[in-house]
């Protein structure tokens, strides 16, 4: 083929699939910032200039937002969802630390069928494990509470961390803390002195990631969440009813719950592709 | 952990052992020693993780033997066989696993067929790290927002991609996701928007571990473009694609968000594979005992999936 041909439908594929990729964003966050009305102002079939206008120039407006969080009450969904995600990943990060010390360290028979039983939870489908939780839940009291909802996080948290962390201590070589021991310092000043440091960045992607799978999360919070603990997409969902659907709202309820992540996203850039395929690929 | 000797302080043990709390203490000071030290690092999050999946994993098993009663003061009834043998009965069983076997197979197909080709078009080009950027955004977006994002780009009358479709000319029947014929695959179509991105990186990632005069040699030899792909780079990327294969098979088995917020198993049965069903089966009629059976054949299918997979991850860290 023409290299100069072929170039040209590289550069073509490759801005299609970007625009793929980007246009539902753009629209998603174009529309959180416009006037209800606006929002249903679609060009006649055809009209290209019309689109270009929908997405990129129209009259900005908070109203949405306004709604959502001075009229609406949205604050208490925000500070659910933030509390929730602050708490599942407080305790699944420093009880994940320690487990993945001991088990990078340790000489512990039936290692590898511990490592199974933390895989397998991250594969367990989410509507197979609500039926048991919501019982067990219900027989702890800690149904449609935020505890609850916390400690729902922690399934899927903890082993995640303690997995992804595992593999980070892993690349540490044993002869730094080995040193640490003939200063005289024990285990736990080895560890928060020498290892710790060396994994810092691991431990904040992982605590990013263990954030997003929180924060992300519908059907927990839906299902087990409730009313007292309703977090933003619990809150987004009920905007749609069977008799109306009020899209602003949901829209712009989309763009405060991806806007966070998004920057989380980029700061752990590096790390994405590790955390996201369980530390089988080194990004 | 600090070997302390306590034989070498007789007169506080001895003192110590006179009461009943001494000795009390004593005893566990030597459990406590005889004990490996990570047994107390590795049993907070032990115990947790035993609680809140051992216990469901057998609770699960239990139900699908049970009648769950769920209102108050009512006890839970046994009843065999019952929800096993039912669930060979139930029409909309099969009709799950083949709704989400057409999901799962068309998703993965476009997921890396899409992913591998976007992933060798930008190797190496100028404004990769723009394109890396960019493409990890959709994997940042919460499900719940895909799924109503998308509900909104193909609506009949207010969507942008239902006007690009009309404009077009390929599809002007209003939204794909209310159209029995076409529902499952605009499905397909947002879990692809939102997870191609990370097939992407992660083939992107294994290109980099091929050799770039490897290649060279290759061309050197006269091999054309695809020859040298066959021959060269795909052995070198194949852990990445098997890994990027895995991973999206078993969350395309698992999740039903984008489902649940589109069409609920709609229209006319087109959307409900397996999970959706049971989800449908649990918390709209509240068949417990059936849902648990069918839930645990659904995560027994994933599970032995999962075997696989941890094969195969171990396998490419070179651990154990």
């Amino acid at each position: 083929m023409d290299p100069r041909l072929a170039k040209t439908l590289k550069i073509i594929a490759v801005t299609l699939f970007l625009l793929w990729t980007v246009i539902p964003i753009i629209f998603l966050v174009a529309s959180s910032f416009k006037a209800t009305g606006d929002i249903f102002d679609l060009p006649p079939v055809g009209d290209w200039v019309g689109m270009l206008k929908l997405l990129f120039f129209f009259k900005a407006s908070f109203t949405q937002f306004r709604n959502m969080f001075i009229e609406g009450p949205f604050f208490t969904y925000l500070g659910n969802s933030l509390l929730a995600t602050g708490l599942s990943v407080l305790i699944s990060v420093p009880l994940g630390l320690l487990a993945a010390y001991a088990l990078s360290r340790g000489r512990i028979p039936g290692k590898k069928h511990f490592y199974f039983w933390v895989i397998s939870t991250r594969m367990a489908p989410p509507v197979a494990v609500m039926v048991p939780l919501y019982v067990l839940w219900r027989s702890f009291h800690i149904l449609q509470t935020l505890p609850g909802l916390v400690l729902a996080y922690t399934t899927f948290n903890l082993p995640f961390s303690i997995w992804l962390l595992r593999g980070f201590m892993d690349s540490i070589p044993k002869e730094l803390e080995e040193a640490a021991y003939v200063d005289g310092r024990g285990r736990f000043r080895a560890f928060t002195d020498i290892v710790f440091p060396l994994i810092a960045p691991g431990v904040g992607a992982t605590v990013i990631l263990c954030s997003l799978m929180a924060w992300n999360d519908y059907l927990f919070a839906l299902i087990l969440g409730g009313r007292a603990a309703k977090t933003i997409p619990v809150g987004i969902s009920e905007l749609e009813s069977a008799t109306s659907i009020l899209w602003g709202q949901i829209m712009a309820g989309g763009t405060v719950l991806i806007i966070p992540m998004i920057i989380l996203g980029l700061v752990i850039k590096k790390f994405l592709v590790t955390g996201l395929t369980m530390g089988a690929m080194r990004g | 952990m600090p070997n302390i000797d306590y034989a070498a302080e007789p007169a506080v043990a001895r003192e110590k052992g006179t009461s009943v709390g001494g000795r009390l203490g004593l005893l566990c000071r030597s459990i406590t020693e005889r004990v490996p030290w990570y047994v107390w690092w590795l049993a907070p999050a032990f115990i947790i993780l035993a609680v809140i999946t051992i216990f469901p994993f057998f609770w699960l098993i239990y139900m699908s033997f049970m009648k769950i009663q769920l209102a108050p003061g009512k006890p839970d009834l046994f009843v065999g066989l019952e929800n096993w043998v039912d669930m060979f009965f139930d029409p909309s069983i099969p009709h799950g696993w083949i709704l989400l076997a057409q999901y799962v197979a068309a998703s993965m197909v476009l997921q890396l067929g899409l992913g591998i080709g976007i992933a060798l078009l930008i190797n190496n080009m100028k404004g990769e790290g723009f394109f890396s950027t960019v493409f990890l955004i959709p994997m940042m977006v919460a499900p719940v927002v895909v799924g109503h994002l998308w509900n909104l780009l193909l609506n009949s009358s207010y969507g942008i991609y239902a006007w690009l479709l009309k404009t077009l000319g390929i599809y002007a029947k209003g939204s794909l996701l209310s159209d029995p014929q076409t529902a499952l695959w605009a499905i397909v179509a947002m879990d692809t928007w939102e997870w191609t991105p990370l097939i992407i990186l992660i083939v992107l990632a294994g290109l980099k571990s091929v050799p770039k005069d490897t290649i060279e040699a290759a061309h050197m030899d006269g091999s054309n473009r695809f020859q040298v792909f066959f021959n060269v780079t795909l052995p070198y990327i194949t852990p990445a694609i098997v890994i990027a294969f895995l991973l999206r098979f078993m969350d395309n088995m698992r999740f039903i968000d984008k489902i649940l917020i589109t069409t609920k198993g709609g229209p006319a049965e087109a959307t409900k594979t397996l999970p959706m069903y049971l989800f449908l089966k649990t918390f709209r009629q509240f068949e417990i005992g059936a849902a648990a059976a069918i839930g645990f054949t659904l995560l027994f299918a994933i599970i032995i999936c999962g075997i696989i997979v941890t094969n195969t991850i171990l396998k490419e860290r070179g651990a154990e």
